[in-house]
Order: structure tokens, then C-alpha cells, then sequence
């Protein structure tokens, strides 16, 4: 009967340890993962029109014998 | 031993080895979690940096006087990098007072700070791993690069001006590799 006990003792805290770290696995990842989107006051400024299309340009691809292309 | 004390005994071995398999579990698992939260937080830092490049009003503003001065300009400096009686040796020199110029008509060095000072903070984000390399790559790089290599010499003339070598160190030798010798010409 004693050993009927610590059996389930034993595995009551098998049971324990084993929820208490789902637990904190689930917690642990965070939640906000809210979709990015313009401020309503900056709204306007975010058509692909005025988005400031300075990126195309590089010299390298016109002239490569620039030292900032061969370095 | 009876078979009863057996079975208990069987109960007891196999009751240890599964809570021990389980704390290994658990922990693994947590472990996991773990990782995977900071990874989630990484990426959700350069998104940041990604929104604010799109949609910060001053960043956006700086964007936009770069572009209309580049339009304006563009043709003269093709001509210029394209020009075959400039010695190759002079080439950099010229294109370096092409674009200080263009710089000085323009009033371009609030809008150039504005952005220099942002790549340097998405590559500080970085090398703090505290931002997402891959996703910053994908993001900035390509624009980064080219905006480096067209605005390098504004870059050399404030180091000069302001006789201080290491300005802009950090994005001038993340894009450049050999960025020491870049403004000793």
C-alpha cells in the first residue's frame, strides 16, 4: 500500500514538472504580431510614387574603374 | 520477492526514467521556445528599421531631395564616368568633385546625414545582434551599397572638413572593403 503511494506520488510529480514546462514554453513566445501599416498621420506619404526612389542608381554599373568598385 | 513487490518495483524504475525523459523534454523544448522568442524579436526589431525607412516622415523627405537631385543630375555624371579622355587615373578625382559639387548646389548634406547616420544604425542593429542579418540584408543592402558608392565622396570631404578620419567608419567599411584607401586620392 506505502509503495501504491510513492508510485503515485512519484508520478503525480512526473505530471507536475512536465506541465509546468509546457507552460512556460507556451508563455515565452511573444504575441504581438500585429501587421505593420503606415501611421494615419504619415499615411499620404506611402504610395510607391513618392517613396524617394534613390536606390537604383550606382555608379559602379556605368564605370567600374571607380576605386570604390574595385575595392 | 513476491510478484506483486516485482511489478512495484518494474513501476518504480520505469516512473523514474520517464520523469527524468520528461524534465529532458521539457527542457529542451523551453529551450527551443526561447530561441525561437529572441529570433521572432530580432526580426521584429528590423522591421522597425524597414518601416521607418518607408514611412519616417524626415527620412522620407531626405529620400526624396536625393532622387529629384539625382534625376537632375544623373546625365551630367554618366557623362562623366562614361567620358574615354579622362585617364583612369583621374576618374575618381573628377567624379569625387562631381558629386561634392552636386552636393553643395543641391543643399544635400542634411538629407545625405539623415541617411548615412540610418544605414549606420541598421549595421550597429547588426553587429549587436540584436537585429535579423538575413532579413536586413535582403532589405538594405542592394540600397546601401549603391548609396555608398554614389555618396562616397561626400563622405571623404566631411572627414576632411572636419578633420575627422573615422567618420562614418562603421558604413564606409561594411560596404567598401578596402575603405581605408577610398579617400586618399
Amino acid at each position: 500500500m506505502n509503495q501504491h503511494n510513492n508510485l503515485h506520488r512519484m508520478l503525480a510529480s512526473t505530471l507536475l514538472v512536465l506541465l509546468t514546462f509546457l507552460f512556460s514554453g507556451c508563455v515565452s513566445t511573444d504575441k504581438s504580431n500585429d501587421e505593420l501599416e503606415c501611421r494615419p498621420q504619415t499615411s499620404e506619404e506611402c504610395s510607391t510614387e513618392e517613396e524617394g526612389e534613390d536606390r537604383g542608381y550606382d555608379p559602379c554599373l556605368v564605370n567600374a574603374n571607380l576605386p570604390v568598385c574595385k575595392t | 520477492m513476491d510478484e506483486q513487490e516485482l511489478r512495484l518495483q518494474v513501476a518504480e524504475v520505469a516512473g523514474t526514467w520517464l520523469a527524468a525523459l520528461t524534465v529532458v523534454i521539457g527542457g529542451l523544448f523551453g529551450v527551443f521556445q526561447y530561441l525561437e522568442h529572441k529570433s521572432a524579436v530580432r526580426v521584429d526589431r528590423t522591421m522597425a528599421f524597414v518601416e521607418r525607412y518607408h514611412s519616417d516622415g524626415l527620412l522620407l523627405e531626405a529620400r526624396l531631395k536625393i532622387s529629384n537631385s539625382m534625376k537632375l543630375h544623373v546625365g551630367e555624371i554618366n557623362k562623366l564616368l562614361t567620358d574615354s579622355t579622362i585617364k583612369p587615373e583621374l576618374l575618381a578625382k573628377k567624379y569625387n568633385d562631381e558629386i561634392n559639387k552636386l552636393i553643395e548646389t543641391d543643399e544635400l548634406y542634411g538629407p545625405l546625414e539623415q541617411i548615412l547616420t540610418f544605414y549606420e544604425q541598421i549595421i550597429l542593429c547588426r553587429e549587436l545582434n540584436l537585429c535579423d542579418v538575413a532579413v536586413a540584408e535582403q532589405f538594405f543592402d542592394t540600397d546601401g551599397r549603391a548609396f555608398i558608392r554614389t555618396f562616397y565622396p561626400y563622405v571623404c570631404h566631411i572627414r576632411d572638413q572636419w578633420n575627422n578620419p573615422a567618420k562614418f567608419d562603421r558604413v564606409l567599411a561594411f560596404y567598401v572593403r578596402d575603405s581605408n584607401t577610398l579617400c586618399k586620392i
